[in-house]
């Protein structure tokens, strides 16, 4: 196409193109400062607009607050709600003012500049919490802070010490080889198994890789977004995924947050898991309310070449629109909830969720807590020791083509099939081709 | 819903069957039984399992071993989806927009079908490429450009949105297209003019009433087009008070706790409206496919 | 199968001209552009503006907001050095093979049987065929996910009880994870397949079937002399549009498994959707819409050429 008629070609496309992608406001309209303001939440989770509710009504919370927000709530899966803010922000540039976006959803939004079209930084309202804020590096992008979690999801060791104690086994190994020295004894024993990992779809397969990495210490990519799967502590995850599979520690399960994984809970065939915090609401009360007080937790196993005594797996990460009126306001909520305390105290109080203010776990407000489900145990004093050594990771916007690549050599290794090093290079192999452009 | 489509068949479906002779049970009847109840479990087990699923409590959906009868049968997942979600105006929506989409589909489509089978005229092999095209439209690729356009021109309101846009789909003109062709004969559109009846006269009078059976068939496969859809609702509708079923369900499951078991009795009581449509349908269903299809 | 249209395909061209005036004519003129008009207003308002930007998208980079970057055939030229896309393709390929070869013939078989005479329950076992398609996508993963699970699914218990044989991978081989998306189109579809059969059904004649069973054929041989000869207009346009939706196939294996193992079971329409709504990658992703567009545009026209139906002249 010649250089004259591909600009013509252009101009025509490009007007019509125009009318259909082009910004819609150029520039943001002007925040409304202070008195009532209506803000429009979308989350796929009725505990966090429950907490947003509660919050607003709470004296403490919004003592002092130059707004009087309002709440007008969305609901819908996660990776729908962040389909229709993009295409709501093209349509009328008016997404939003708070949206909660699941973690794994989140790379979506560091691809070209949506992140920073889309959402505030909220770098300023978080630095002067400086490390006591956990969670940041999933939400990060070019050294901007996009989201604020909604739970710290601390992976922990859910057991049952009846079946352990029946079994004549400890539940304090120190190190995931005595865990798994464990495990196999009792499989060979029982047939029960210790920990699960998934054969499901690519998310879960990947999921069992990611929760064990990060707490050997790896991360999928570095804070750049490289691929950074070729390390030891790579290995290492991939090592054990494969010794447990293949001593019968680790039973294979299709849907850990479904059918499959209530069937083997329910069956008393799972007596132990490596599960994130809200592991124990969703997928051992909601599917197994008769084993109440028969569980327990405990910080993780460590790994003996080093690494941390807790991972985290999921997460919801809250953004505020950078382009709404209402987005001082949002901001200012945002952090009445999400950053003080009391706000804190109030979403853990309403959803379960686990501070993301280091220094409030050993506060006496959360350290109280017995937690029924668990035997009254006290579960903060585990949480407080995984707190204080909680692994930091980073996505990238590529973390699906990750996720794919990795997913098909994961049932490989499972089967004995791909040595660990196999796994990593078929994995970046297939990672390289599919984000080559 | 069409008056013409929910009017009970004028011509009685051709009833062959009565005439059949008494025999002695033959092993071809035995093999046949055996077969279609066969047949029928498969079909129909995953939706009794569901079906009495959306009676058990929670944590006995996925009871190992499984077992099909709930062991304490519950209305819970019935209540808990009527006190915390709107159903009833979701189901009422979904209806009503299903209802009058199928109505103008079926217009729509019947006009075209007649158009392009009765007449000839210039680019009509050109014009008829271009429609059939259609059917070959990725949607994932024009349902963003589609909304934005919507937005811009202020026509995004969810009931224009959700039901002009879509409601003269390839597949049902393609199928009129058929059925005129072959049960609307030439000598009556002919017999027609010559007593002075207009174009528009010939296809409403004369064509419209026998193509009644047709309009039945197209009128199921547009109830359930509209009904199921999700994509498009999901894009378009931001209120959850005017959520579609599909949109709804979907909203309920992706929480985070995966509320299958308020998901499975939300989804028996949304498949109601289908099936009704069907039942009410089924006997012109098939009287008009019979004739549309039958003709190459 | 005849690639010839057979002369009944052909609309009637010998008509009375009509004796009414010059107004009469003109009207018959205009008539049909006015009837297939509504379909060409709705088709211009709102489907040429998104298809011409979804092929301006095609030749640029864009992640969802600001203005897209021209990049030329550059997606074109990375779609067709692509692994995933050809993946996506046979995978495809496979879907369509096999619901053309088993979900098509199956319903025909359950359509004459449901066409046997004297058949009691006929009204009973057609709405449990037709039943499937009406049920939410959602609770269809659901009970597929669980019945199809290797260690808990009902399948593998089944036939671990009967057989005593070791359970089939079947959601996580990369083969038996597309059987098992055949088998949920076969349940979703088969019933409402059948539906268009039975109704071809209806006008076979009877008196042909009688006679061939006098000249001694048997059922069989009846059914392939007299009765599919007879259905083969219904079966070209089953066929038809089978073919092109199960080309576009989205939903089942999306639900099943994501499109996993791996990209086992990823189908184009899910490539395109994964670039779309997954990685944020629309001018990618509208590429392979575009290729996808005529893809299946040209199999529907060869398909209505090989099969006869629905042919203008």
């Amino acid at each position: 196409m010649s250089g004259l008629s591909r600009r013509r070609f252009l101009a025509v496309l490009g007007g019509m193109g125009a009318l259909a992608t082009g910004c819609a406001t150029a520039t943001p309209a002007e925040p409304v400062t202070d008195g009532s303001v209506g803000l429009r939440l979308w989350t796929h989770d009725p505990s966090y607009t429950a907490t947003f509710q509660a919050a607003l009504s709470d004296r403490t919370i919004m003592r002092g607050s130059a707004y009087a927000p309002s709440l007008e709530v969305t609901a819908a899966s996660g990776s729908d709600l962040l389909t229709r803010t993009i295409t709501q922000f093209m349509a009328d540039g008016a997404p939003p003012d708070l949206l909660g976006i699941i973690i794994s959803e989140f790379p979506r939004v560091m691809k070209g500049d949506l992140a920073e079209s889309l959402f505030l930084d909220l770098s300023e309202i978080a630095e002067p919490f400086g490390d006591d804020l956990l969670r940041r590096g999933p939400y990060s992008l070019n050294g901007r802070l996009y989201g604020l979690d909604s739970d710290t999801s601390i992976s922990v060791l859910y057991y049952r010490p009846d079946e352990f104690a029946q079994a004549g086994l400890p539940t304090d190994a120190e190190t995931w080889d005595e865990m798994l020295d464990i495990g196999g004894r009792l499989n060979q024993a029982t047939g029960k198994s210790i920990g699960m990992v998934s054969n499901g779809d690519n998310t879960s397969l990947y999921n069992t890789y990611l929760q064990l990495l990060v707490q050997r210490g790896g991360s999928p990519f570095d804070a750049e977004g490289n691929l950074t799967i070729d390390t030891d502590e790579s290995v290492e995850a991939l090592d054990l995924i494969q010794r447990g599979v293949a001593n019968g520690s680790f039973m294979v399960v299709g849907d850990p947050y479904g059918a499959a994984a209530a069937a083997a809970i329910k069956s008393g065939l799972l007596v132990a898991v490596a599960m994130p915090s809200w592991y124990r609401v969703y997928g051992l009360e909601a599917n197994a309310p008769e084993q109440a007080g028969q569980w327990r937790l405990r910080t993780l196993p460590r790994f003996s070449g080093g690494g941390h005594i807790a991972s985290a797996l999921g997460g919801t990460g809250f953004t505020v629109s950078a382009v709404n009126p209402g987005r001082e306001a949002a901001l200012d909520l945002l952090r009445r909830v999400y950053l003080t305390p009391e706000g804190q105290l109030l979403r853990f109080r309403t959803g379960g969720f686990l501070p993301t203010l280091r220094s409030l776990y050993t506060e006496p407000e959360f350290t109280s807590h017995r937690d029924e489900f668990l035997g009254g145990q006290r579960s903060f004093r585990e949480y407080a020791r995984a707190a204080e050594d909680m692994p930091e990771f980073f996505l990238s916007e590529n973390n699906e083509a990750l996720v794919v690549a990795m997913g098909a050599q994961l049932l490989g290794l499972y089967d004995g099939d791909l040595t660990p090093a196999q796994v990593i290079r078929e994995a970046t192999d297939s990672y390289r081709r599919q984000v080559r452009s | 819903m069409t008056t013409t489509a929910a009017a009970p068949p004028t011509t009685p479906v051709p009833n062959r069957r009565g005439t059949n002779r008494s025999r002695t049970p033959r092993p071809g009847r035995v093999a046949l039984y055996a077969g279609l109840v066969l047949a029928s479990a498969f079909w129909l087990f995953p939706l009794v399992w569901a079906l009495f699923s959306s009676f058990k409590q929670r944590g006995d959906i996925f009871a190992y071993p499984p077992s099909l009868l709930p062991p304490d049968p519950t209305l819970d997942n019935y209540t808990s989806l009527f006190d915390a979600h709107p159903f009833w105006q979701w189901f009422l929506i979904s209806t009503l927009i299903a209802l009058v989409s199928t109505t103008v589909t079926v217009l729509v489509c019947s006009m075209a079908g007649y158009g392009f089978a009765k007449y000839r005229f210039r680019f009509q092999s050109a014009l008829f490429n271009l429609m059939f095209s259609s059917l070959a439209i990725p949607f994932a690729v024009i349902v963003v450009p589609l909304f934005v356009f919507l937005a811009r021109t202020g026509t995004a309101d969810p009931w224009f949105a959700l039901i002009v846009p879509w409601v003269a789909p390839a597949f049902g003109i393609f199928m009129m297209r058929q059925f005129v062709a072959q049960s609307v004969p030439d000598e009556i559109l002919d017999a027609g003019r010559i007593d002075g009846v207009g174009e528009a006269g010939l296809f409403w009078r004369l064509v419209m009433p026998l193509l009644r059976p047709a309009i039945a068939a197209l009128a199921v496969w547009s109830f359930l087009n509209s009904y199921n859809n999700f994509l498009w609702p999901l894009i378009v509708i931001g209120d959850p008070d005017l959520y579609t079923l599909p949109l709804g369900l979907q909203a309920i499951f992706g929480a985070e706790g995966r509320q299958y078991d308020i998901v499975l009795a939300g989804s028996m009581l949304a498949a109601i409206p289908s099936v009704l449509v069907f039942v009410a349908l089924r006997k012109q269903l098939i009287d008009g496919l019979s004739a549309g299809a039958l003709k190459g | 199968m005849s690639v010839i249209d057979t002369p009944d395909t052909r609309v009637a061209q010998a008509a009375v001209p009509p004796p009414a005036g010059r107004r009469a004519a003109r009207a018959r003129t205009w008539a049909p552009y006015l009837f297939i008009s509504p379909f060409y207003v709705l088709f211009l308002l709102f489907m040429v503006v998104p298809i011409t930007i979804g092929a301006f998208l095609s030749m640029t980079s864009w992640a969802g907001v600001g203005s897209p970057e021209w990049v030329g055939f550059e997606n074109y030229a990375r779609l067709f050095d692509d692994p995933s896309f050809y993946t996506a393709v046979s995978n495809t390929a496979v879907f369509t093979v096999g619901t053309m070869c088993v979900v098509l013939p199956l319903s025909l078989l359950i359509a004459l049987a449901l066409d046997a005479r004297g058949l009691r329950f006929r009204d009973f076992f057609r709405t449990v065929f037709f039943l499937p398609v009406v049920v939410s996508p959602i609770v269809v993963a659901l009970v597929f996910g669980l019945f199809f699970d290797q260690q808990f699914g009902l399948v593998n218990g089944l036939t671990q009880a009967a057989l005593g044989s070791p359970g089939v991978e079947w959601l996580t081989s990369p083969f038996w994870a597309k059987v098992v998306v055949i088998i949920l189109v076969l349940w979703r579809w088969t019933g409402y397949l059948t539906m268009f059969f039975l109704a071809g059904l209806q006008n076979v004649s009877h008196e042909l079937h009688e006679a061939a069973q006098i000249d001694g054929a048997g059922p069989i041989r009846g059914f392939w002399s007299v009765t599919l000869p007879q259905l083969r207009p219904v079966t070209a346009f089953i066929g038809v549009t089978v073919l092109v939706s199960t080309a576009q196939i989205f939903e089942e294996p999306f639900l099943l498994t994501q499109g996993g193992p791996g990209e086992s079971t990823m189908s184009v329409a899910q490539f395109i959707y994964r670039a779309a709504f997954q990685r944020q990658e629309l001018g990618y992703a509208s590429a392979a819409g575009v290729v996808m567009f005529v893809a299946v545009f040209l199999l529907g026209r060869i398909a209505i050429r090989v099969f006869g139906a629905g042919e203008n002249r």
